[in-house]
């Protein structure tokens, strides 16, 4: 892994959100879904549904998206969800980033129940627990890299100069300190989704939410960014979920979860799969 | 279950909201134009009707008072005439607030205690409005409401019994038709004018009675004669016949002014004459026949022609005592700005006595509030598509933790500075349009009368107007910005 050499920078950077577990063994996966959270102590679960369900209405049609969904991601893990369009992946992703309210079931992000919070504790909760990477990369267009790292800052209400420093350590990480003062429109599409990565990084989440990350992006690139996301899970623990058909990403990943019909369709460690070329086991492309 | 401590997001402060409004302004500034482009041309609208009314409103007071002190001479020497009407002490009790000793003068001629005299003034104010609307509601209107009178004699007809009822009843039916005052007060002036009009009638009669006694300090001369030695011991003697408004300091202003009058007078008594009409014929280039006071006054305002009109006078030498070529320039220039003044008084006459909010009539309010209406249907649609168009840029703020308060302030500060430009621009290509166009009617005369507080109070105004018209018309889209959901950024168009 390239994450050794700058791992001191990395801890100077977030000592707080690096456990010490995740920096002794790096490569250790966790233990198959359905393992006891017990299986290693500094494994919690970070985020638990269950049964969850959403249905959408729309006049008298109702779609149910999901169907009863039980599922179990620990801290620094590595998740890859795979799925049809109209799997009930976003909508997955939806309940699990906090966005949307589950019909039936629920869903606990660091051991609080989302539904008990009010529309200013979710915002407490998008702003520092969970960092949003979109496919669309969706920064703020009329603001420089700078600034989209630095906003979110200021609403987690750290002060101008803090942010400032912190904003040109997150873009010193993903390669970009020299473009700070660029505009997304002036950056190339990995440019801008390492802009969002770090934006996503800039109040120490715990949890990276990544929706096709590398859907809009070329080859080289999308390994730019895949390698960027993986040194953050490997360095800094952090626990990565995405949405991804990209096979490279089934390549990183610690363990992989397939949906379909609002059901979880499969679930299997990394090592458990097979991957050919141009085709990946179990999955029809 | 253990609980996290979730704890309420901080508030960002006003200054950043502003500073990413402003970012995003900027960033779509073509938009941003337009909308302020919108704002700004209802604004304009509003300011220049607002800058018409108070300049109208100006110039008219103005007028008013001009014409009053340019005919001071005149007034004087009609009073000492001993003629006079009814709606002459009229006037001059309704203004007497304005002029020291009139006041004490009219008390003493009218009989009155001087702690009656307020009141009785503000029946003849009220009596003098009236005449005016008279005067003003049409021929037709006005024997339908008072037959064939008009004036003191239409109040007398109206104080007969009954009377009142019936003309409040027909002006009820003209719908258009407004009164200077209410029903009531205008009833209480009817019902008392029989003991108005008496005072009226005293006045009059004790001012030609003392007129009577200035008779004998004329020497033959006319009253207005007289009253150009004013300065004089004729003008003591005026003060001490009763006229004790006639103070020195009115007696050389009213002295100046008969000078000037005589002066003229002389000068257009002698361009009759056959010779020296020949003579101006030739100067002013127009048949003889048709050198008349008003082709003469209007040539003498120029230069040129005043001198040689004095130059051909001393060689004929019938130069009259004191003409100089600048003091004929500066009878023609008055005779002018007399013109102009009761020309400007005749234009404004309706807007000062009318009603209506800045005296612009109920079609022009109507006008005003269908543009403003108009703009803020435009702002709504212009934000409704600034929000749409951004709807993920908001749930993306969303995601990164904004509270709903968040872009519902930022979306309204971004209407409100619109507004705030729009308005700036408005009120200023308002007023450039609103006084180029009431310079063009009332020429200098608007710079005499130039309405500076009115102006600006109204330009505040304009702005404050756009400001919260467009800060009203962003309520909704800025209520459908916050209310997005932020799920909205994971869409995929």
């Amino acid at each position: 892994m390239t994450g050794r050499k700058t791992q001191t920078g990395l801890n100077r950077i977030m000592p707080e959100t690096t456990s010490p577990t995740t920096l002794t063994e790096p490569a250790a996966l966790p233990a198959p879904a359905p393992a006891p959270p017990a299986a290693g102590a500094a494994r919690r679960v970070i985020i638990r549904t269950l049964n969850l369900r959403k249905a959408y209405v729309k006049g008298t049609v109702v779609t149910e998206a999901l169907r009863g969904l039980d599922t179990e991601i620990h801290t620094g893990e590595f998740i890859a969800i795979m799925g049809p369009s109209g799997s009930g992946k976003s909508t997955y992703f939806n309940m699990v980033g906090g966005l949307d309210s589950p019909t039936g079931g629920r869903v606990f992000i660091d051991e609080v129940d989302v539904a008990q919070l009010t529309a200013v504790e979710l915002a407490f909760l998008r702003c520092r627990k969970i960092g949003y990477i979109f496919q669309q990369f969706n920064l703020i267009q009329y603001q420089t890299a700078l600034e989209n790292v630095t906003t979110p800052m200021a609403f987690a209400g750290t002060g101008p100069d803090e942010a400032r420093v912190r904003g040109m350590e997150l873009l010193e990480l993903v390669g970009l300190k020299e473009r700070w003062f660029h505009r997304p429109i002036e950056m190339s599409g990995g440019q801008q989704q390492r802009v969002a990565i770090a934006r996503a990084m800039a109040n120490r989440p715990m949890i990276l939410l990544c929706d096709e990350p590398t859907g809009n992006l070329d080859l080289k690139t999308g390994r730019e960014v895949l390698e960027i996301l993986r040194q953050l899970n490997l360095e800094r623990g952090v626990t990565i979920i995405c949405a991804t058909h990209d096979p490279r990403m089934l390549d990183m990943c610690d363990r992989l979860m397939w949906i379909r019909d609002g059901r979880i369709e499969r679930l299997a460690r990394r090592d458990e799969v097979t991957i050919s070329i141009g085709k990946i086991n179990n999955e029809s492309e | 279950m253990k609980t996290i401590d979730v704890k309420p997001q901080p508030k960002l402060s006003l200054a950043r909201t502003v500073q990413v409004t402003l970012n995003g302004i900027r960033y779509r500034m073509f938009r941003s134009a337009v909308t302020m482009a919108v704002i700004a041309v209802a604004v304009a609208f509003l300011m220049n009707v607002m800058c018409e009314a108070v300049t109208f409103r100006a110039v008219g007071r103005a007028a008013i008072q001009r014409a009053a002190e340019l005919q001071l001479a005149d007034r004087w020497a009609a009073r000492l005439s001993g003629v006079g009407s009814l709606e002459v002490v009229l006037e001059d009790v309704a203004a007497a607030s304005g002029q020291p000793g009139l006041a004490e003068e009219m008390t003493r001629f009218g009989g009155l205690n001087a702690a009656d005299f307020p009141e009785f003034q503000r029946r003849c104010g009220l009596a003098r409005e009236f005449t005016v609307f008279l005067d003003q509601v049409g021929f037709a209107r006005r024997r339908v409401l008072v037959g064939e009178t008009a004036g003191a004699a239409a109040l007398a007809r109206l104080s007969r019994p009954g009377e009142f009822a019936k003309f409040a009843a027909a002006v009820k039916a003209m719908r258009t038709v407004r009164l200077p005052a209410a029903d009531e007060a205008m009833a209480d002036l009817t019902r008392t004018w029989p003991e108005t009009e008496a005072r009226l009638r005293r006045i009059l009669a004790e001012r030609n009675r003392a007129a009577v006694v200035v008779a004998g300090a004329l020497q033959g001369r006319t009253p207005a004669a007289a009253l150009a030695g004013a300065r004089g011991p004729f003008g003591a003697a005026v003060a001490d016949a009763g006229f004790s408004s006639f103070t020195p300091d009115l007696r050389a202003r009213v002295a100046a002014q008969a000078d000037d009058a005589l002066l003229a007078r002389r000068i257009e008594d002698l361009v009759q004459q056959p010779d020296l009409r020949k003579i101006m014929a030739g100067i002013l280039d127009v048949m003889p026949r048709d050198v008349n006071a008003r082709v003469l006054w209007e040539a003498m305002a120029g230069r040129a022609a005043a001198e040689k009109l004095v130059e051909r006078m001393r060689e004929k030498n019938c130069l009259p005592e004191g003409a100089t070529a600048a003091r004929i320039m500066g009878l023609a220039r008055l005779r002018q700005e007399q013109q102009d003044w009761n020309e400007a008084l005749r234009l404004t006459r309706e807007t000062v006595s009318g009603g209506g909010f800045l005296g612009i009539g109920p079609r022009m309010t109507w006008l005003v509030l269908v543009s403003l209406l108009v703009c803020a249907v435009g702002i709504t649609n212009a934000m409704l598509m600034s929000v749409t168009e951004r709807f993920r840029e908001i749930a993306t703020l969303k995601c990164l933790g904004a509270l709903d308060g968040f872009i519902m302030c930022l979306f309204l500060l971004e209407a409100a500075l619109l507004g705030l430009a729009g308005g700036l621009v408005g009120g200023l290509a308002g007023s450039v349009v609103g006084f180029g166009r009431m310079a063009f009617q009332f020429g200098g005369l608007l710079w005499v009368a130039f309405p500076v507080g009115p102006w600006l109070i109204s330009g505040l105004l304009a702005i404050l107007a756009g400001m919260l018209l467009a800060a009203v018309a962003g309520v909704y889209p800025s209520y459908l910005a916050a209310r997005l959901a932020p799920m909205e950024a994971m869409r995929i168009e």
